[in-house]
């Protein structure tokens, strides 16, 4: 475990700004606060988007986001640098995630709502993406969404999903194959756009 | 786009756009994407894509703007076991080091860790509760099932039947008459000491084998009771007789079971079990007025014939054997009347005691019927592997056969016991019959003929069943024996004939 010093200047906002992930991690289990100020400054969107883009109920996925950064808190005493934060915590959102699923599996009637009208209101490319995406294979989407949207890497991604990486490369083309066969007669224009 | 074309993969081409690729392979593919035009537009397009997907957008996180609303609200139990709350002051009250937390909030985390594992949402499923309440409920049924398995107070009711034991040998005392009885309590005190000290396991509880287990010591304080009076009472030392119990008679014994066999068995054993036997030789005038004399008895006696034989030789009179079965009590009677029947020879009368052996008979029949319930129990009870139940079937059928066997026994020793049996040898007196008149000289002659018939016809018949069977060994020999034979004859007669020309040249 690397060492952190834990005379930190308290309050320095640049500080922790140039600080890694993991390091304001430790910093943060050492009884710094603001470290973790600034890594839910960071993730707070991301996470949310993370939920977001995989829940129809933006309430929803705030409740989850929320959770996800509260079982960060929880766990603090026993993080270890052993990966990057980014994938710590994107664990932490997927293995959530999955819960969500497989409780909105059994209430499906109850969480089957309409779309969000903020999603309606969005703009049409965003619909258009969002309903192709929709039509991929669960496990192709996930990768996808992962890689294009939490950027995360094939190795991340295949330790989150206990996946080779091969596998994860092979479904990565695919589903982004897939997607585009999707995309180009519901948008022909959209491949003029740059 | 095939593979076969391209130096990489399409698969590749992405990964390199992805910046999974580093190093020489990166440089290759970098100058792969500008030489090959197909490969370049396969790249065109990834990036397209990734450029439209960008278009999909998500609104700003609310967290952002307020991230103490982090379920504070929401984690008032955590407040109260000293767990997180999300607040830059409980963040900053923190311990500044993990090693200097006291104790007490490690307890706190550890009960926080407890509350944290049942509030998930797998933990708060009502199956689970359910489950963990059936555990609950067996768990406290076995506990109490185990209590009620603990074994009776034994000793007790042992201890109660010690005390009337004494109250009734104080009354038995005062009356003499009653001294008899004192075996028989005697015996049944030792029956309830061996049933206690033994459980279900009881082997012999015949009176040879309580006899055998009670010790000198037992009987000297049988013998004692007028000698130890204690608080007006006759006093037996039972404890000691217990302690002196065994199940194998030792040297000491011996002349002790004597002793205590008088007090014990002629109490306890209600009345003797004698085998009878009889057997009568007699010479009879008339075989047939015998027998009828013999059935007249038989029938005003209960007995019947078990067996009856009548046989007539040439040179003698007839003889009639016969076994008859008479209840033991009309024994003497019956002999008596068969007596008058003829001249007696010779007469013979045995008993055979089987009291013992009638009691040991009956005492293993009870235990293997009580055997046999236990495992007729067992095997109702229980849901044992079927090699188990199989193993259980096998004993019961080998106890059931034993107790059909025993039983079998003990109704032919009742049956031997209540009828006595007699056998009877009856010989007529012996009359040669005078014939006076010659047979005719033909039928003689014809009889003399028919016999030398005969006696030519086996005479050849025997010599060819000789032949055949003799003949194939005489032959074996013949061939055997031949050739040796004639070169040794030879050889004689050549040296015959040499010693006869040496005889005649002299």
């Amino acid at each position: 475990m690397p060492q952190v010093e834990s005379n930190q200047p308290l309050g320095d906002s640049a500080a922790f700004a140039a600080m890694t992930d993991e390091r304001l991690m430790l910093v943060f289990r050492l009884g710094n606060s603001d470290a973790f100020t600034e890594l839910f400054r960071r993730y707070s969107n991301p996470v949310y988007g993370f939920f977001r883009r995989r829940s129809q109920n933006p309430a929803r996925a705030e409740e989850l986001a929320q959770e996800t950064f509260v079982a960060v808190l929880r766990a603090i005493e026993r993080y270890e640098p052993r990966a990057t934060f980014r994938t710590y915590l994107y664990g932490i959102a997927m293995k959530i995630l999955m819960a969500e699923r497989r409780k909105s599996a059994r209430r499906k009637s109850s969480d089957a709502g309409p779309i969000d009208p903020k999603t309606d209101s969005c703009v049409e490319a965003s619909i258009w993406v969002q309903r192709a995406i929709e039509q991929l294979d669960a496990d192709h989407r996930d990768i996808l969404l992962l890689r294009e949207f939490e950027q995360l890497t094939y190795d991340e991604i295949a330790a989150l999903l206990r996946l080779p990486v091969n596998t994860v490369r092979s479904r990565l083309f695919r589903a982004r194959t897939t997607l585009k066969t999707f995309l180009l007669p519901l948008r022909p224009e959209m491949r003029n756009k740059p | 786009m095939s593979t076969e074309l391209h130096e990489f993969p399409p698969e590749e081409v992405m990964a390199y756009l992805d910046g999974e690729v580093n190093g020489e392979g990166a440089l290759a593919l970098a100058d792969h994407l500008q030489q090959c035009a197909e490969c370049a537009s396969l790249a065109d397009d990834f990036c397209a894509l990734s450029q439209q997907l960008v278009a999909w957008k998500i609104e700003p996180s609310p967290l952002v703007e307020s991230p103490a609303n982090l379920g504070v609200e929401a984690l008032t139990a955590e407040e109260a076991t000293g767990a997180f709350k999300f607040d830059r002051d409980f963040i900053a009250a923190l311990p500044p080091a993990k090693e200097s937390a006291p104790a007490v909030s490690r307890k706190s985390s550890l009960l926080s860790s407890f509350l944290d594992f049942i509030r998930r949402p797998r933990i708060q499923r009502p199956g689970v509760w359910a489950f963990a309440g059936v555990c609950v409920v067996i768990l406290i049924v076995s506990s109490l099932s185990l209590r009620m398995r603990k074994p009776a107070p034994v000793q007790t009711v042992a201890i109660a039947g010690y005390a009337k034991i004494q109250d009734e040998l104080a009354r038995a005392l005062q009356d003499p008459k009653m001294r008899d009885e004192l075996a028989r309590h005697l015996h049944d005190l030792q029956n309830a000491q061996l049933s206690a000290k033994h459980g279900a396991d009881e082997t012999d509880n015949s009176v040879n084998g309580i006899r055998k287990s009670v010790s000198p010591e037992g009987v000297k304080a049988f013998n004692s009771i007028d000698n130890r009076p204690v608080n007006g009472r006759p006093y037996i030392d039972f404890s000691r007789m217990d302690s002196h119990v065994s199940r194998e008679p030792t040297a000491l014994d011996t002349s002790v079971h004597t002793e205590l066999a008088t007090k014990v068995d002629t109490t306890v054993v209600p009345a003797q079990m004698i085998e009878r036997t009889a057997s009568l030789s007699m010479t009879v005038k008339e075989t047939d007025a015998a027998r009828t004399a013999l059935e007249d008895i038989a029938k005003r006696h209960y007995g019947y014939f078990a067996e009856l034989n009548t046989e007539r030789q040439s040179d003698a009179g007839r003889t009639l054997t016969a076994s008859l079965r008479v209840p033991s009590g009309e024994l003497d009677v019956t002999l008596g009347e068969l007596r008058k029947i003829g001249h007696l020879d010779e007469e013979k009368q045995g008993g055979e005691e089987v009291s013992q052996q009638h009691i040991d008979l009956e005492a293993h029949l009870k235990n293997s019927r009580r055997t046999e319930k236990r495992l007729t129990d067992l095997l109702t009870k229980r849901t044992d592997k079927l090699r188990d139940v199989l193993d259980v079937e096998r004993e019961l059928a080998s106890t059931r056969e034993e107790i059909e066997r025993m039983e079998a026994q003990l109704r032919n020793m009742e049956n031997q016991v209540s009828y006595a049996s007699i056998d009877l040898k009856l010989r007529e007196e012996y009359k040669p019959a005078l014939n006076l008149a010659p047979p005719a000289t033909g039928a003689r002659m014809r009889n003399a003929l028919v016999d030398g018939y005969h006696s030519a016809v086996e005479s050849a018949l025997g010599l060819v069943l000789f032949l055949f069977q003799e003949g194939p060994s005489f032959l074996f020999w013949l061939l055997l024996l031949f050739f040796p034979a004639r070169w040794t004859w030879r050889k004689l007669r050549a040296l015959a004939a040499q010693k006869q020309s040496l005889a005649g040249a002299l």
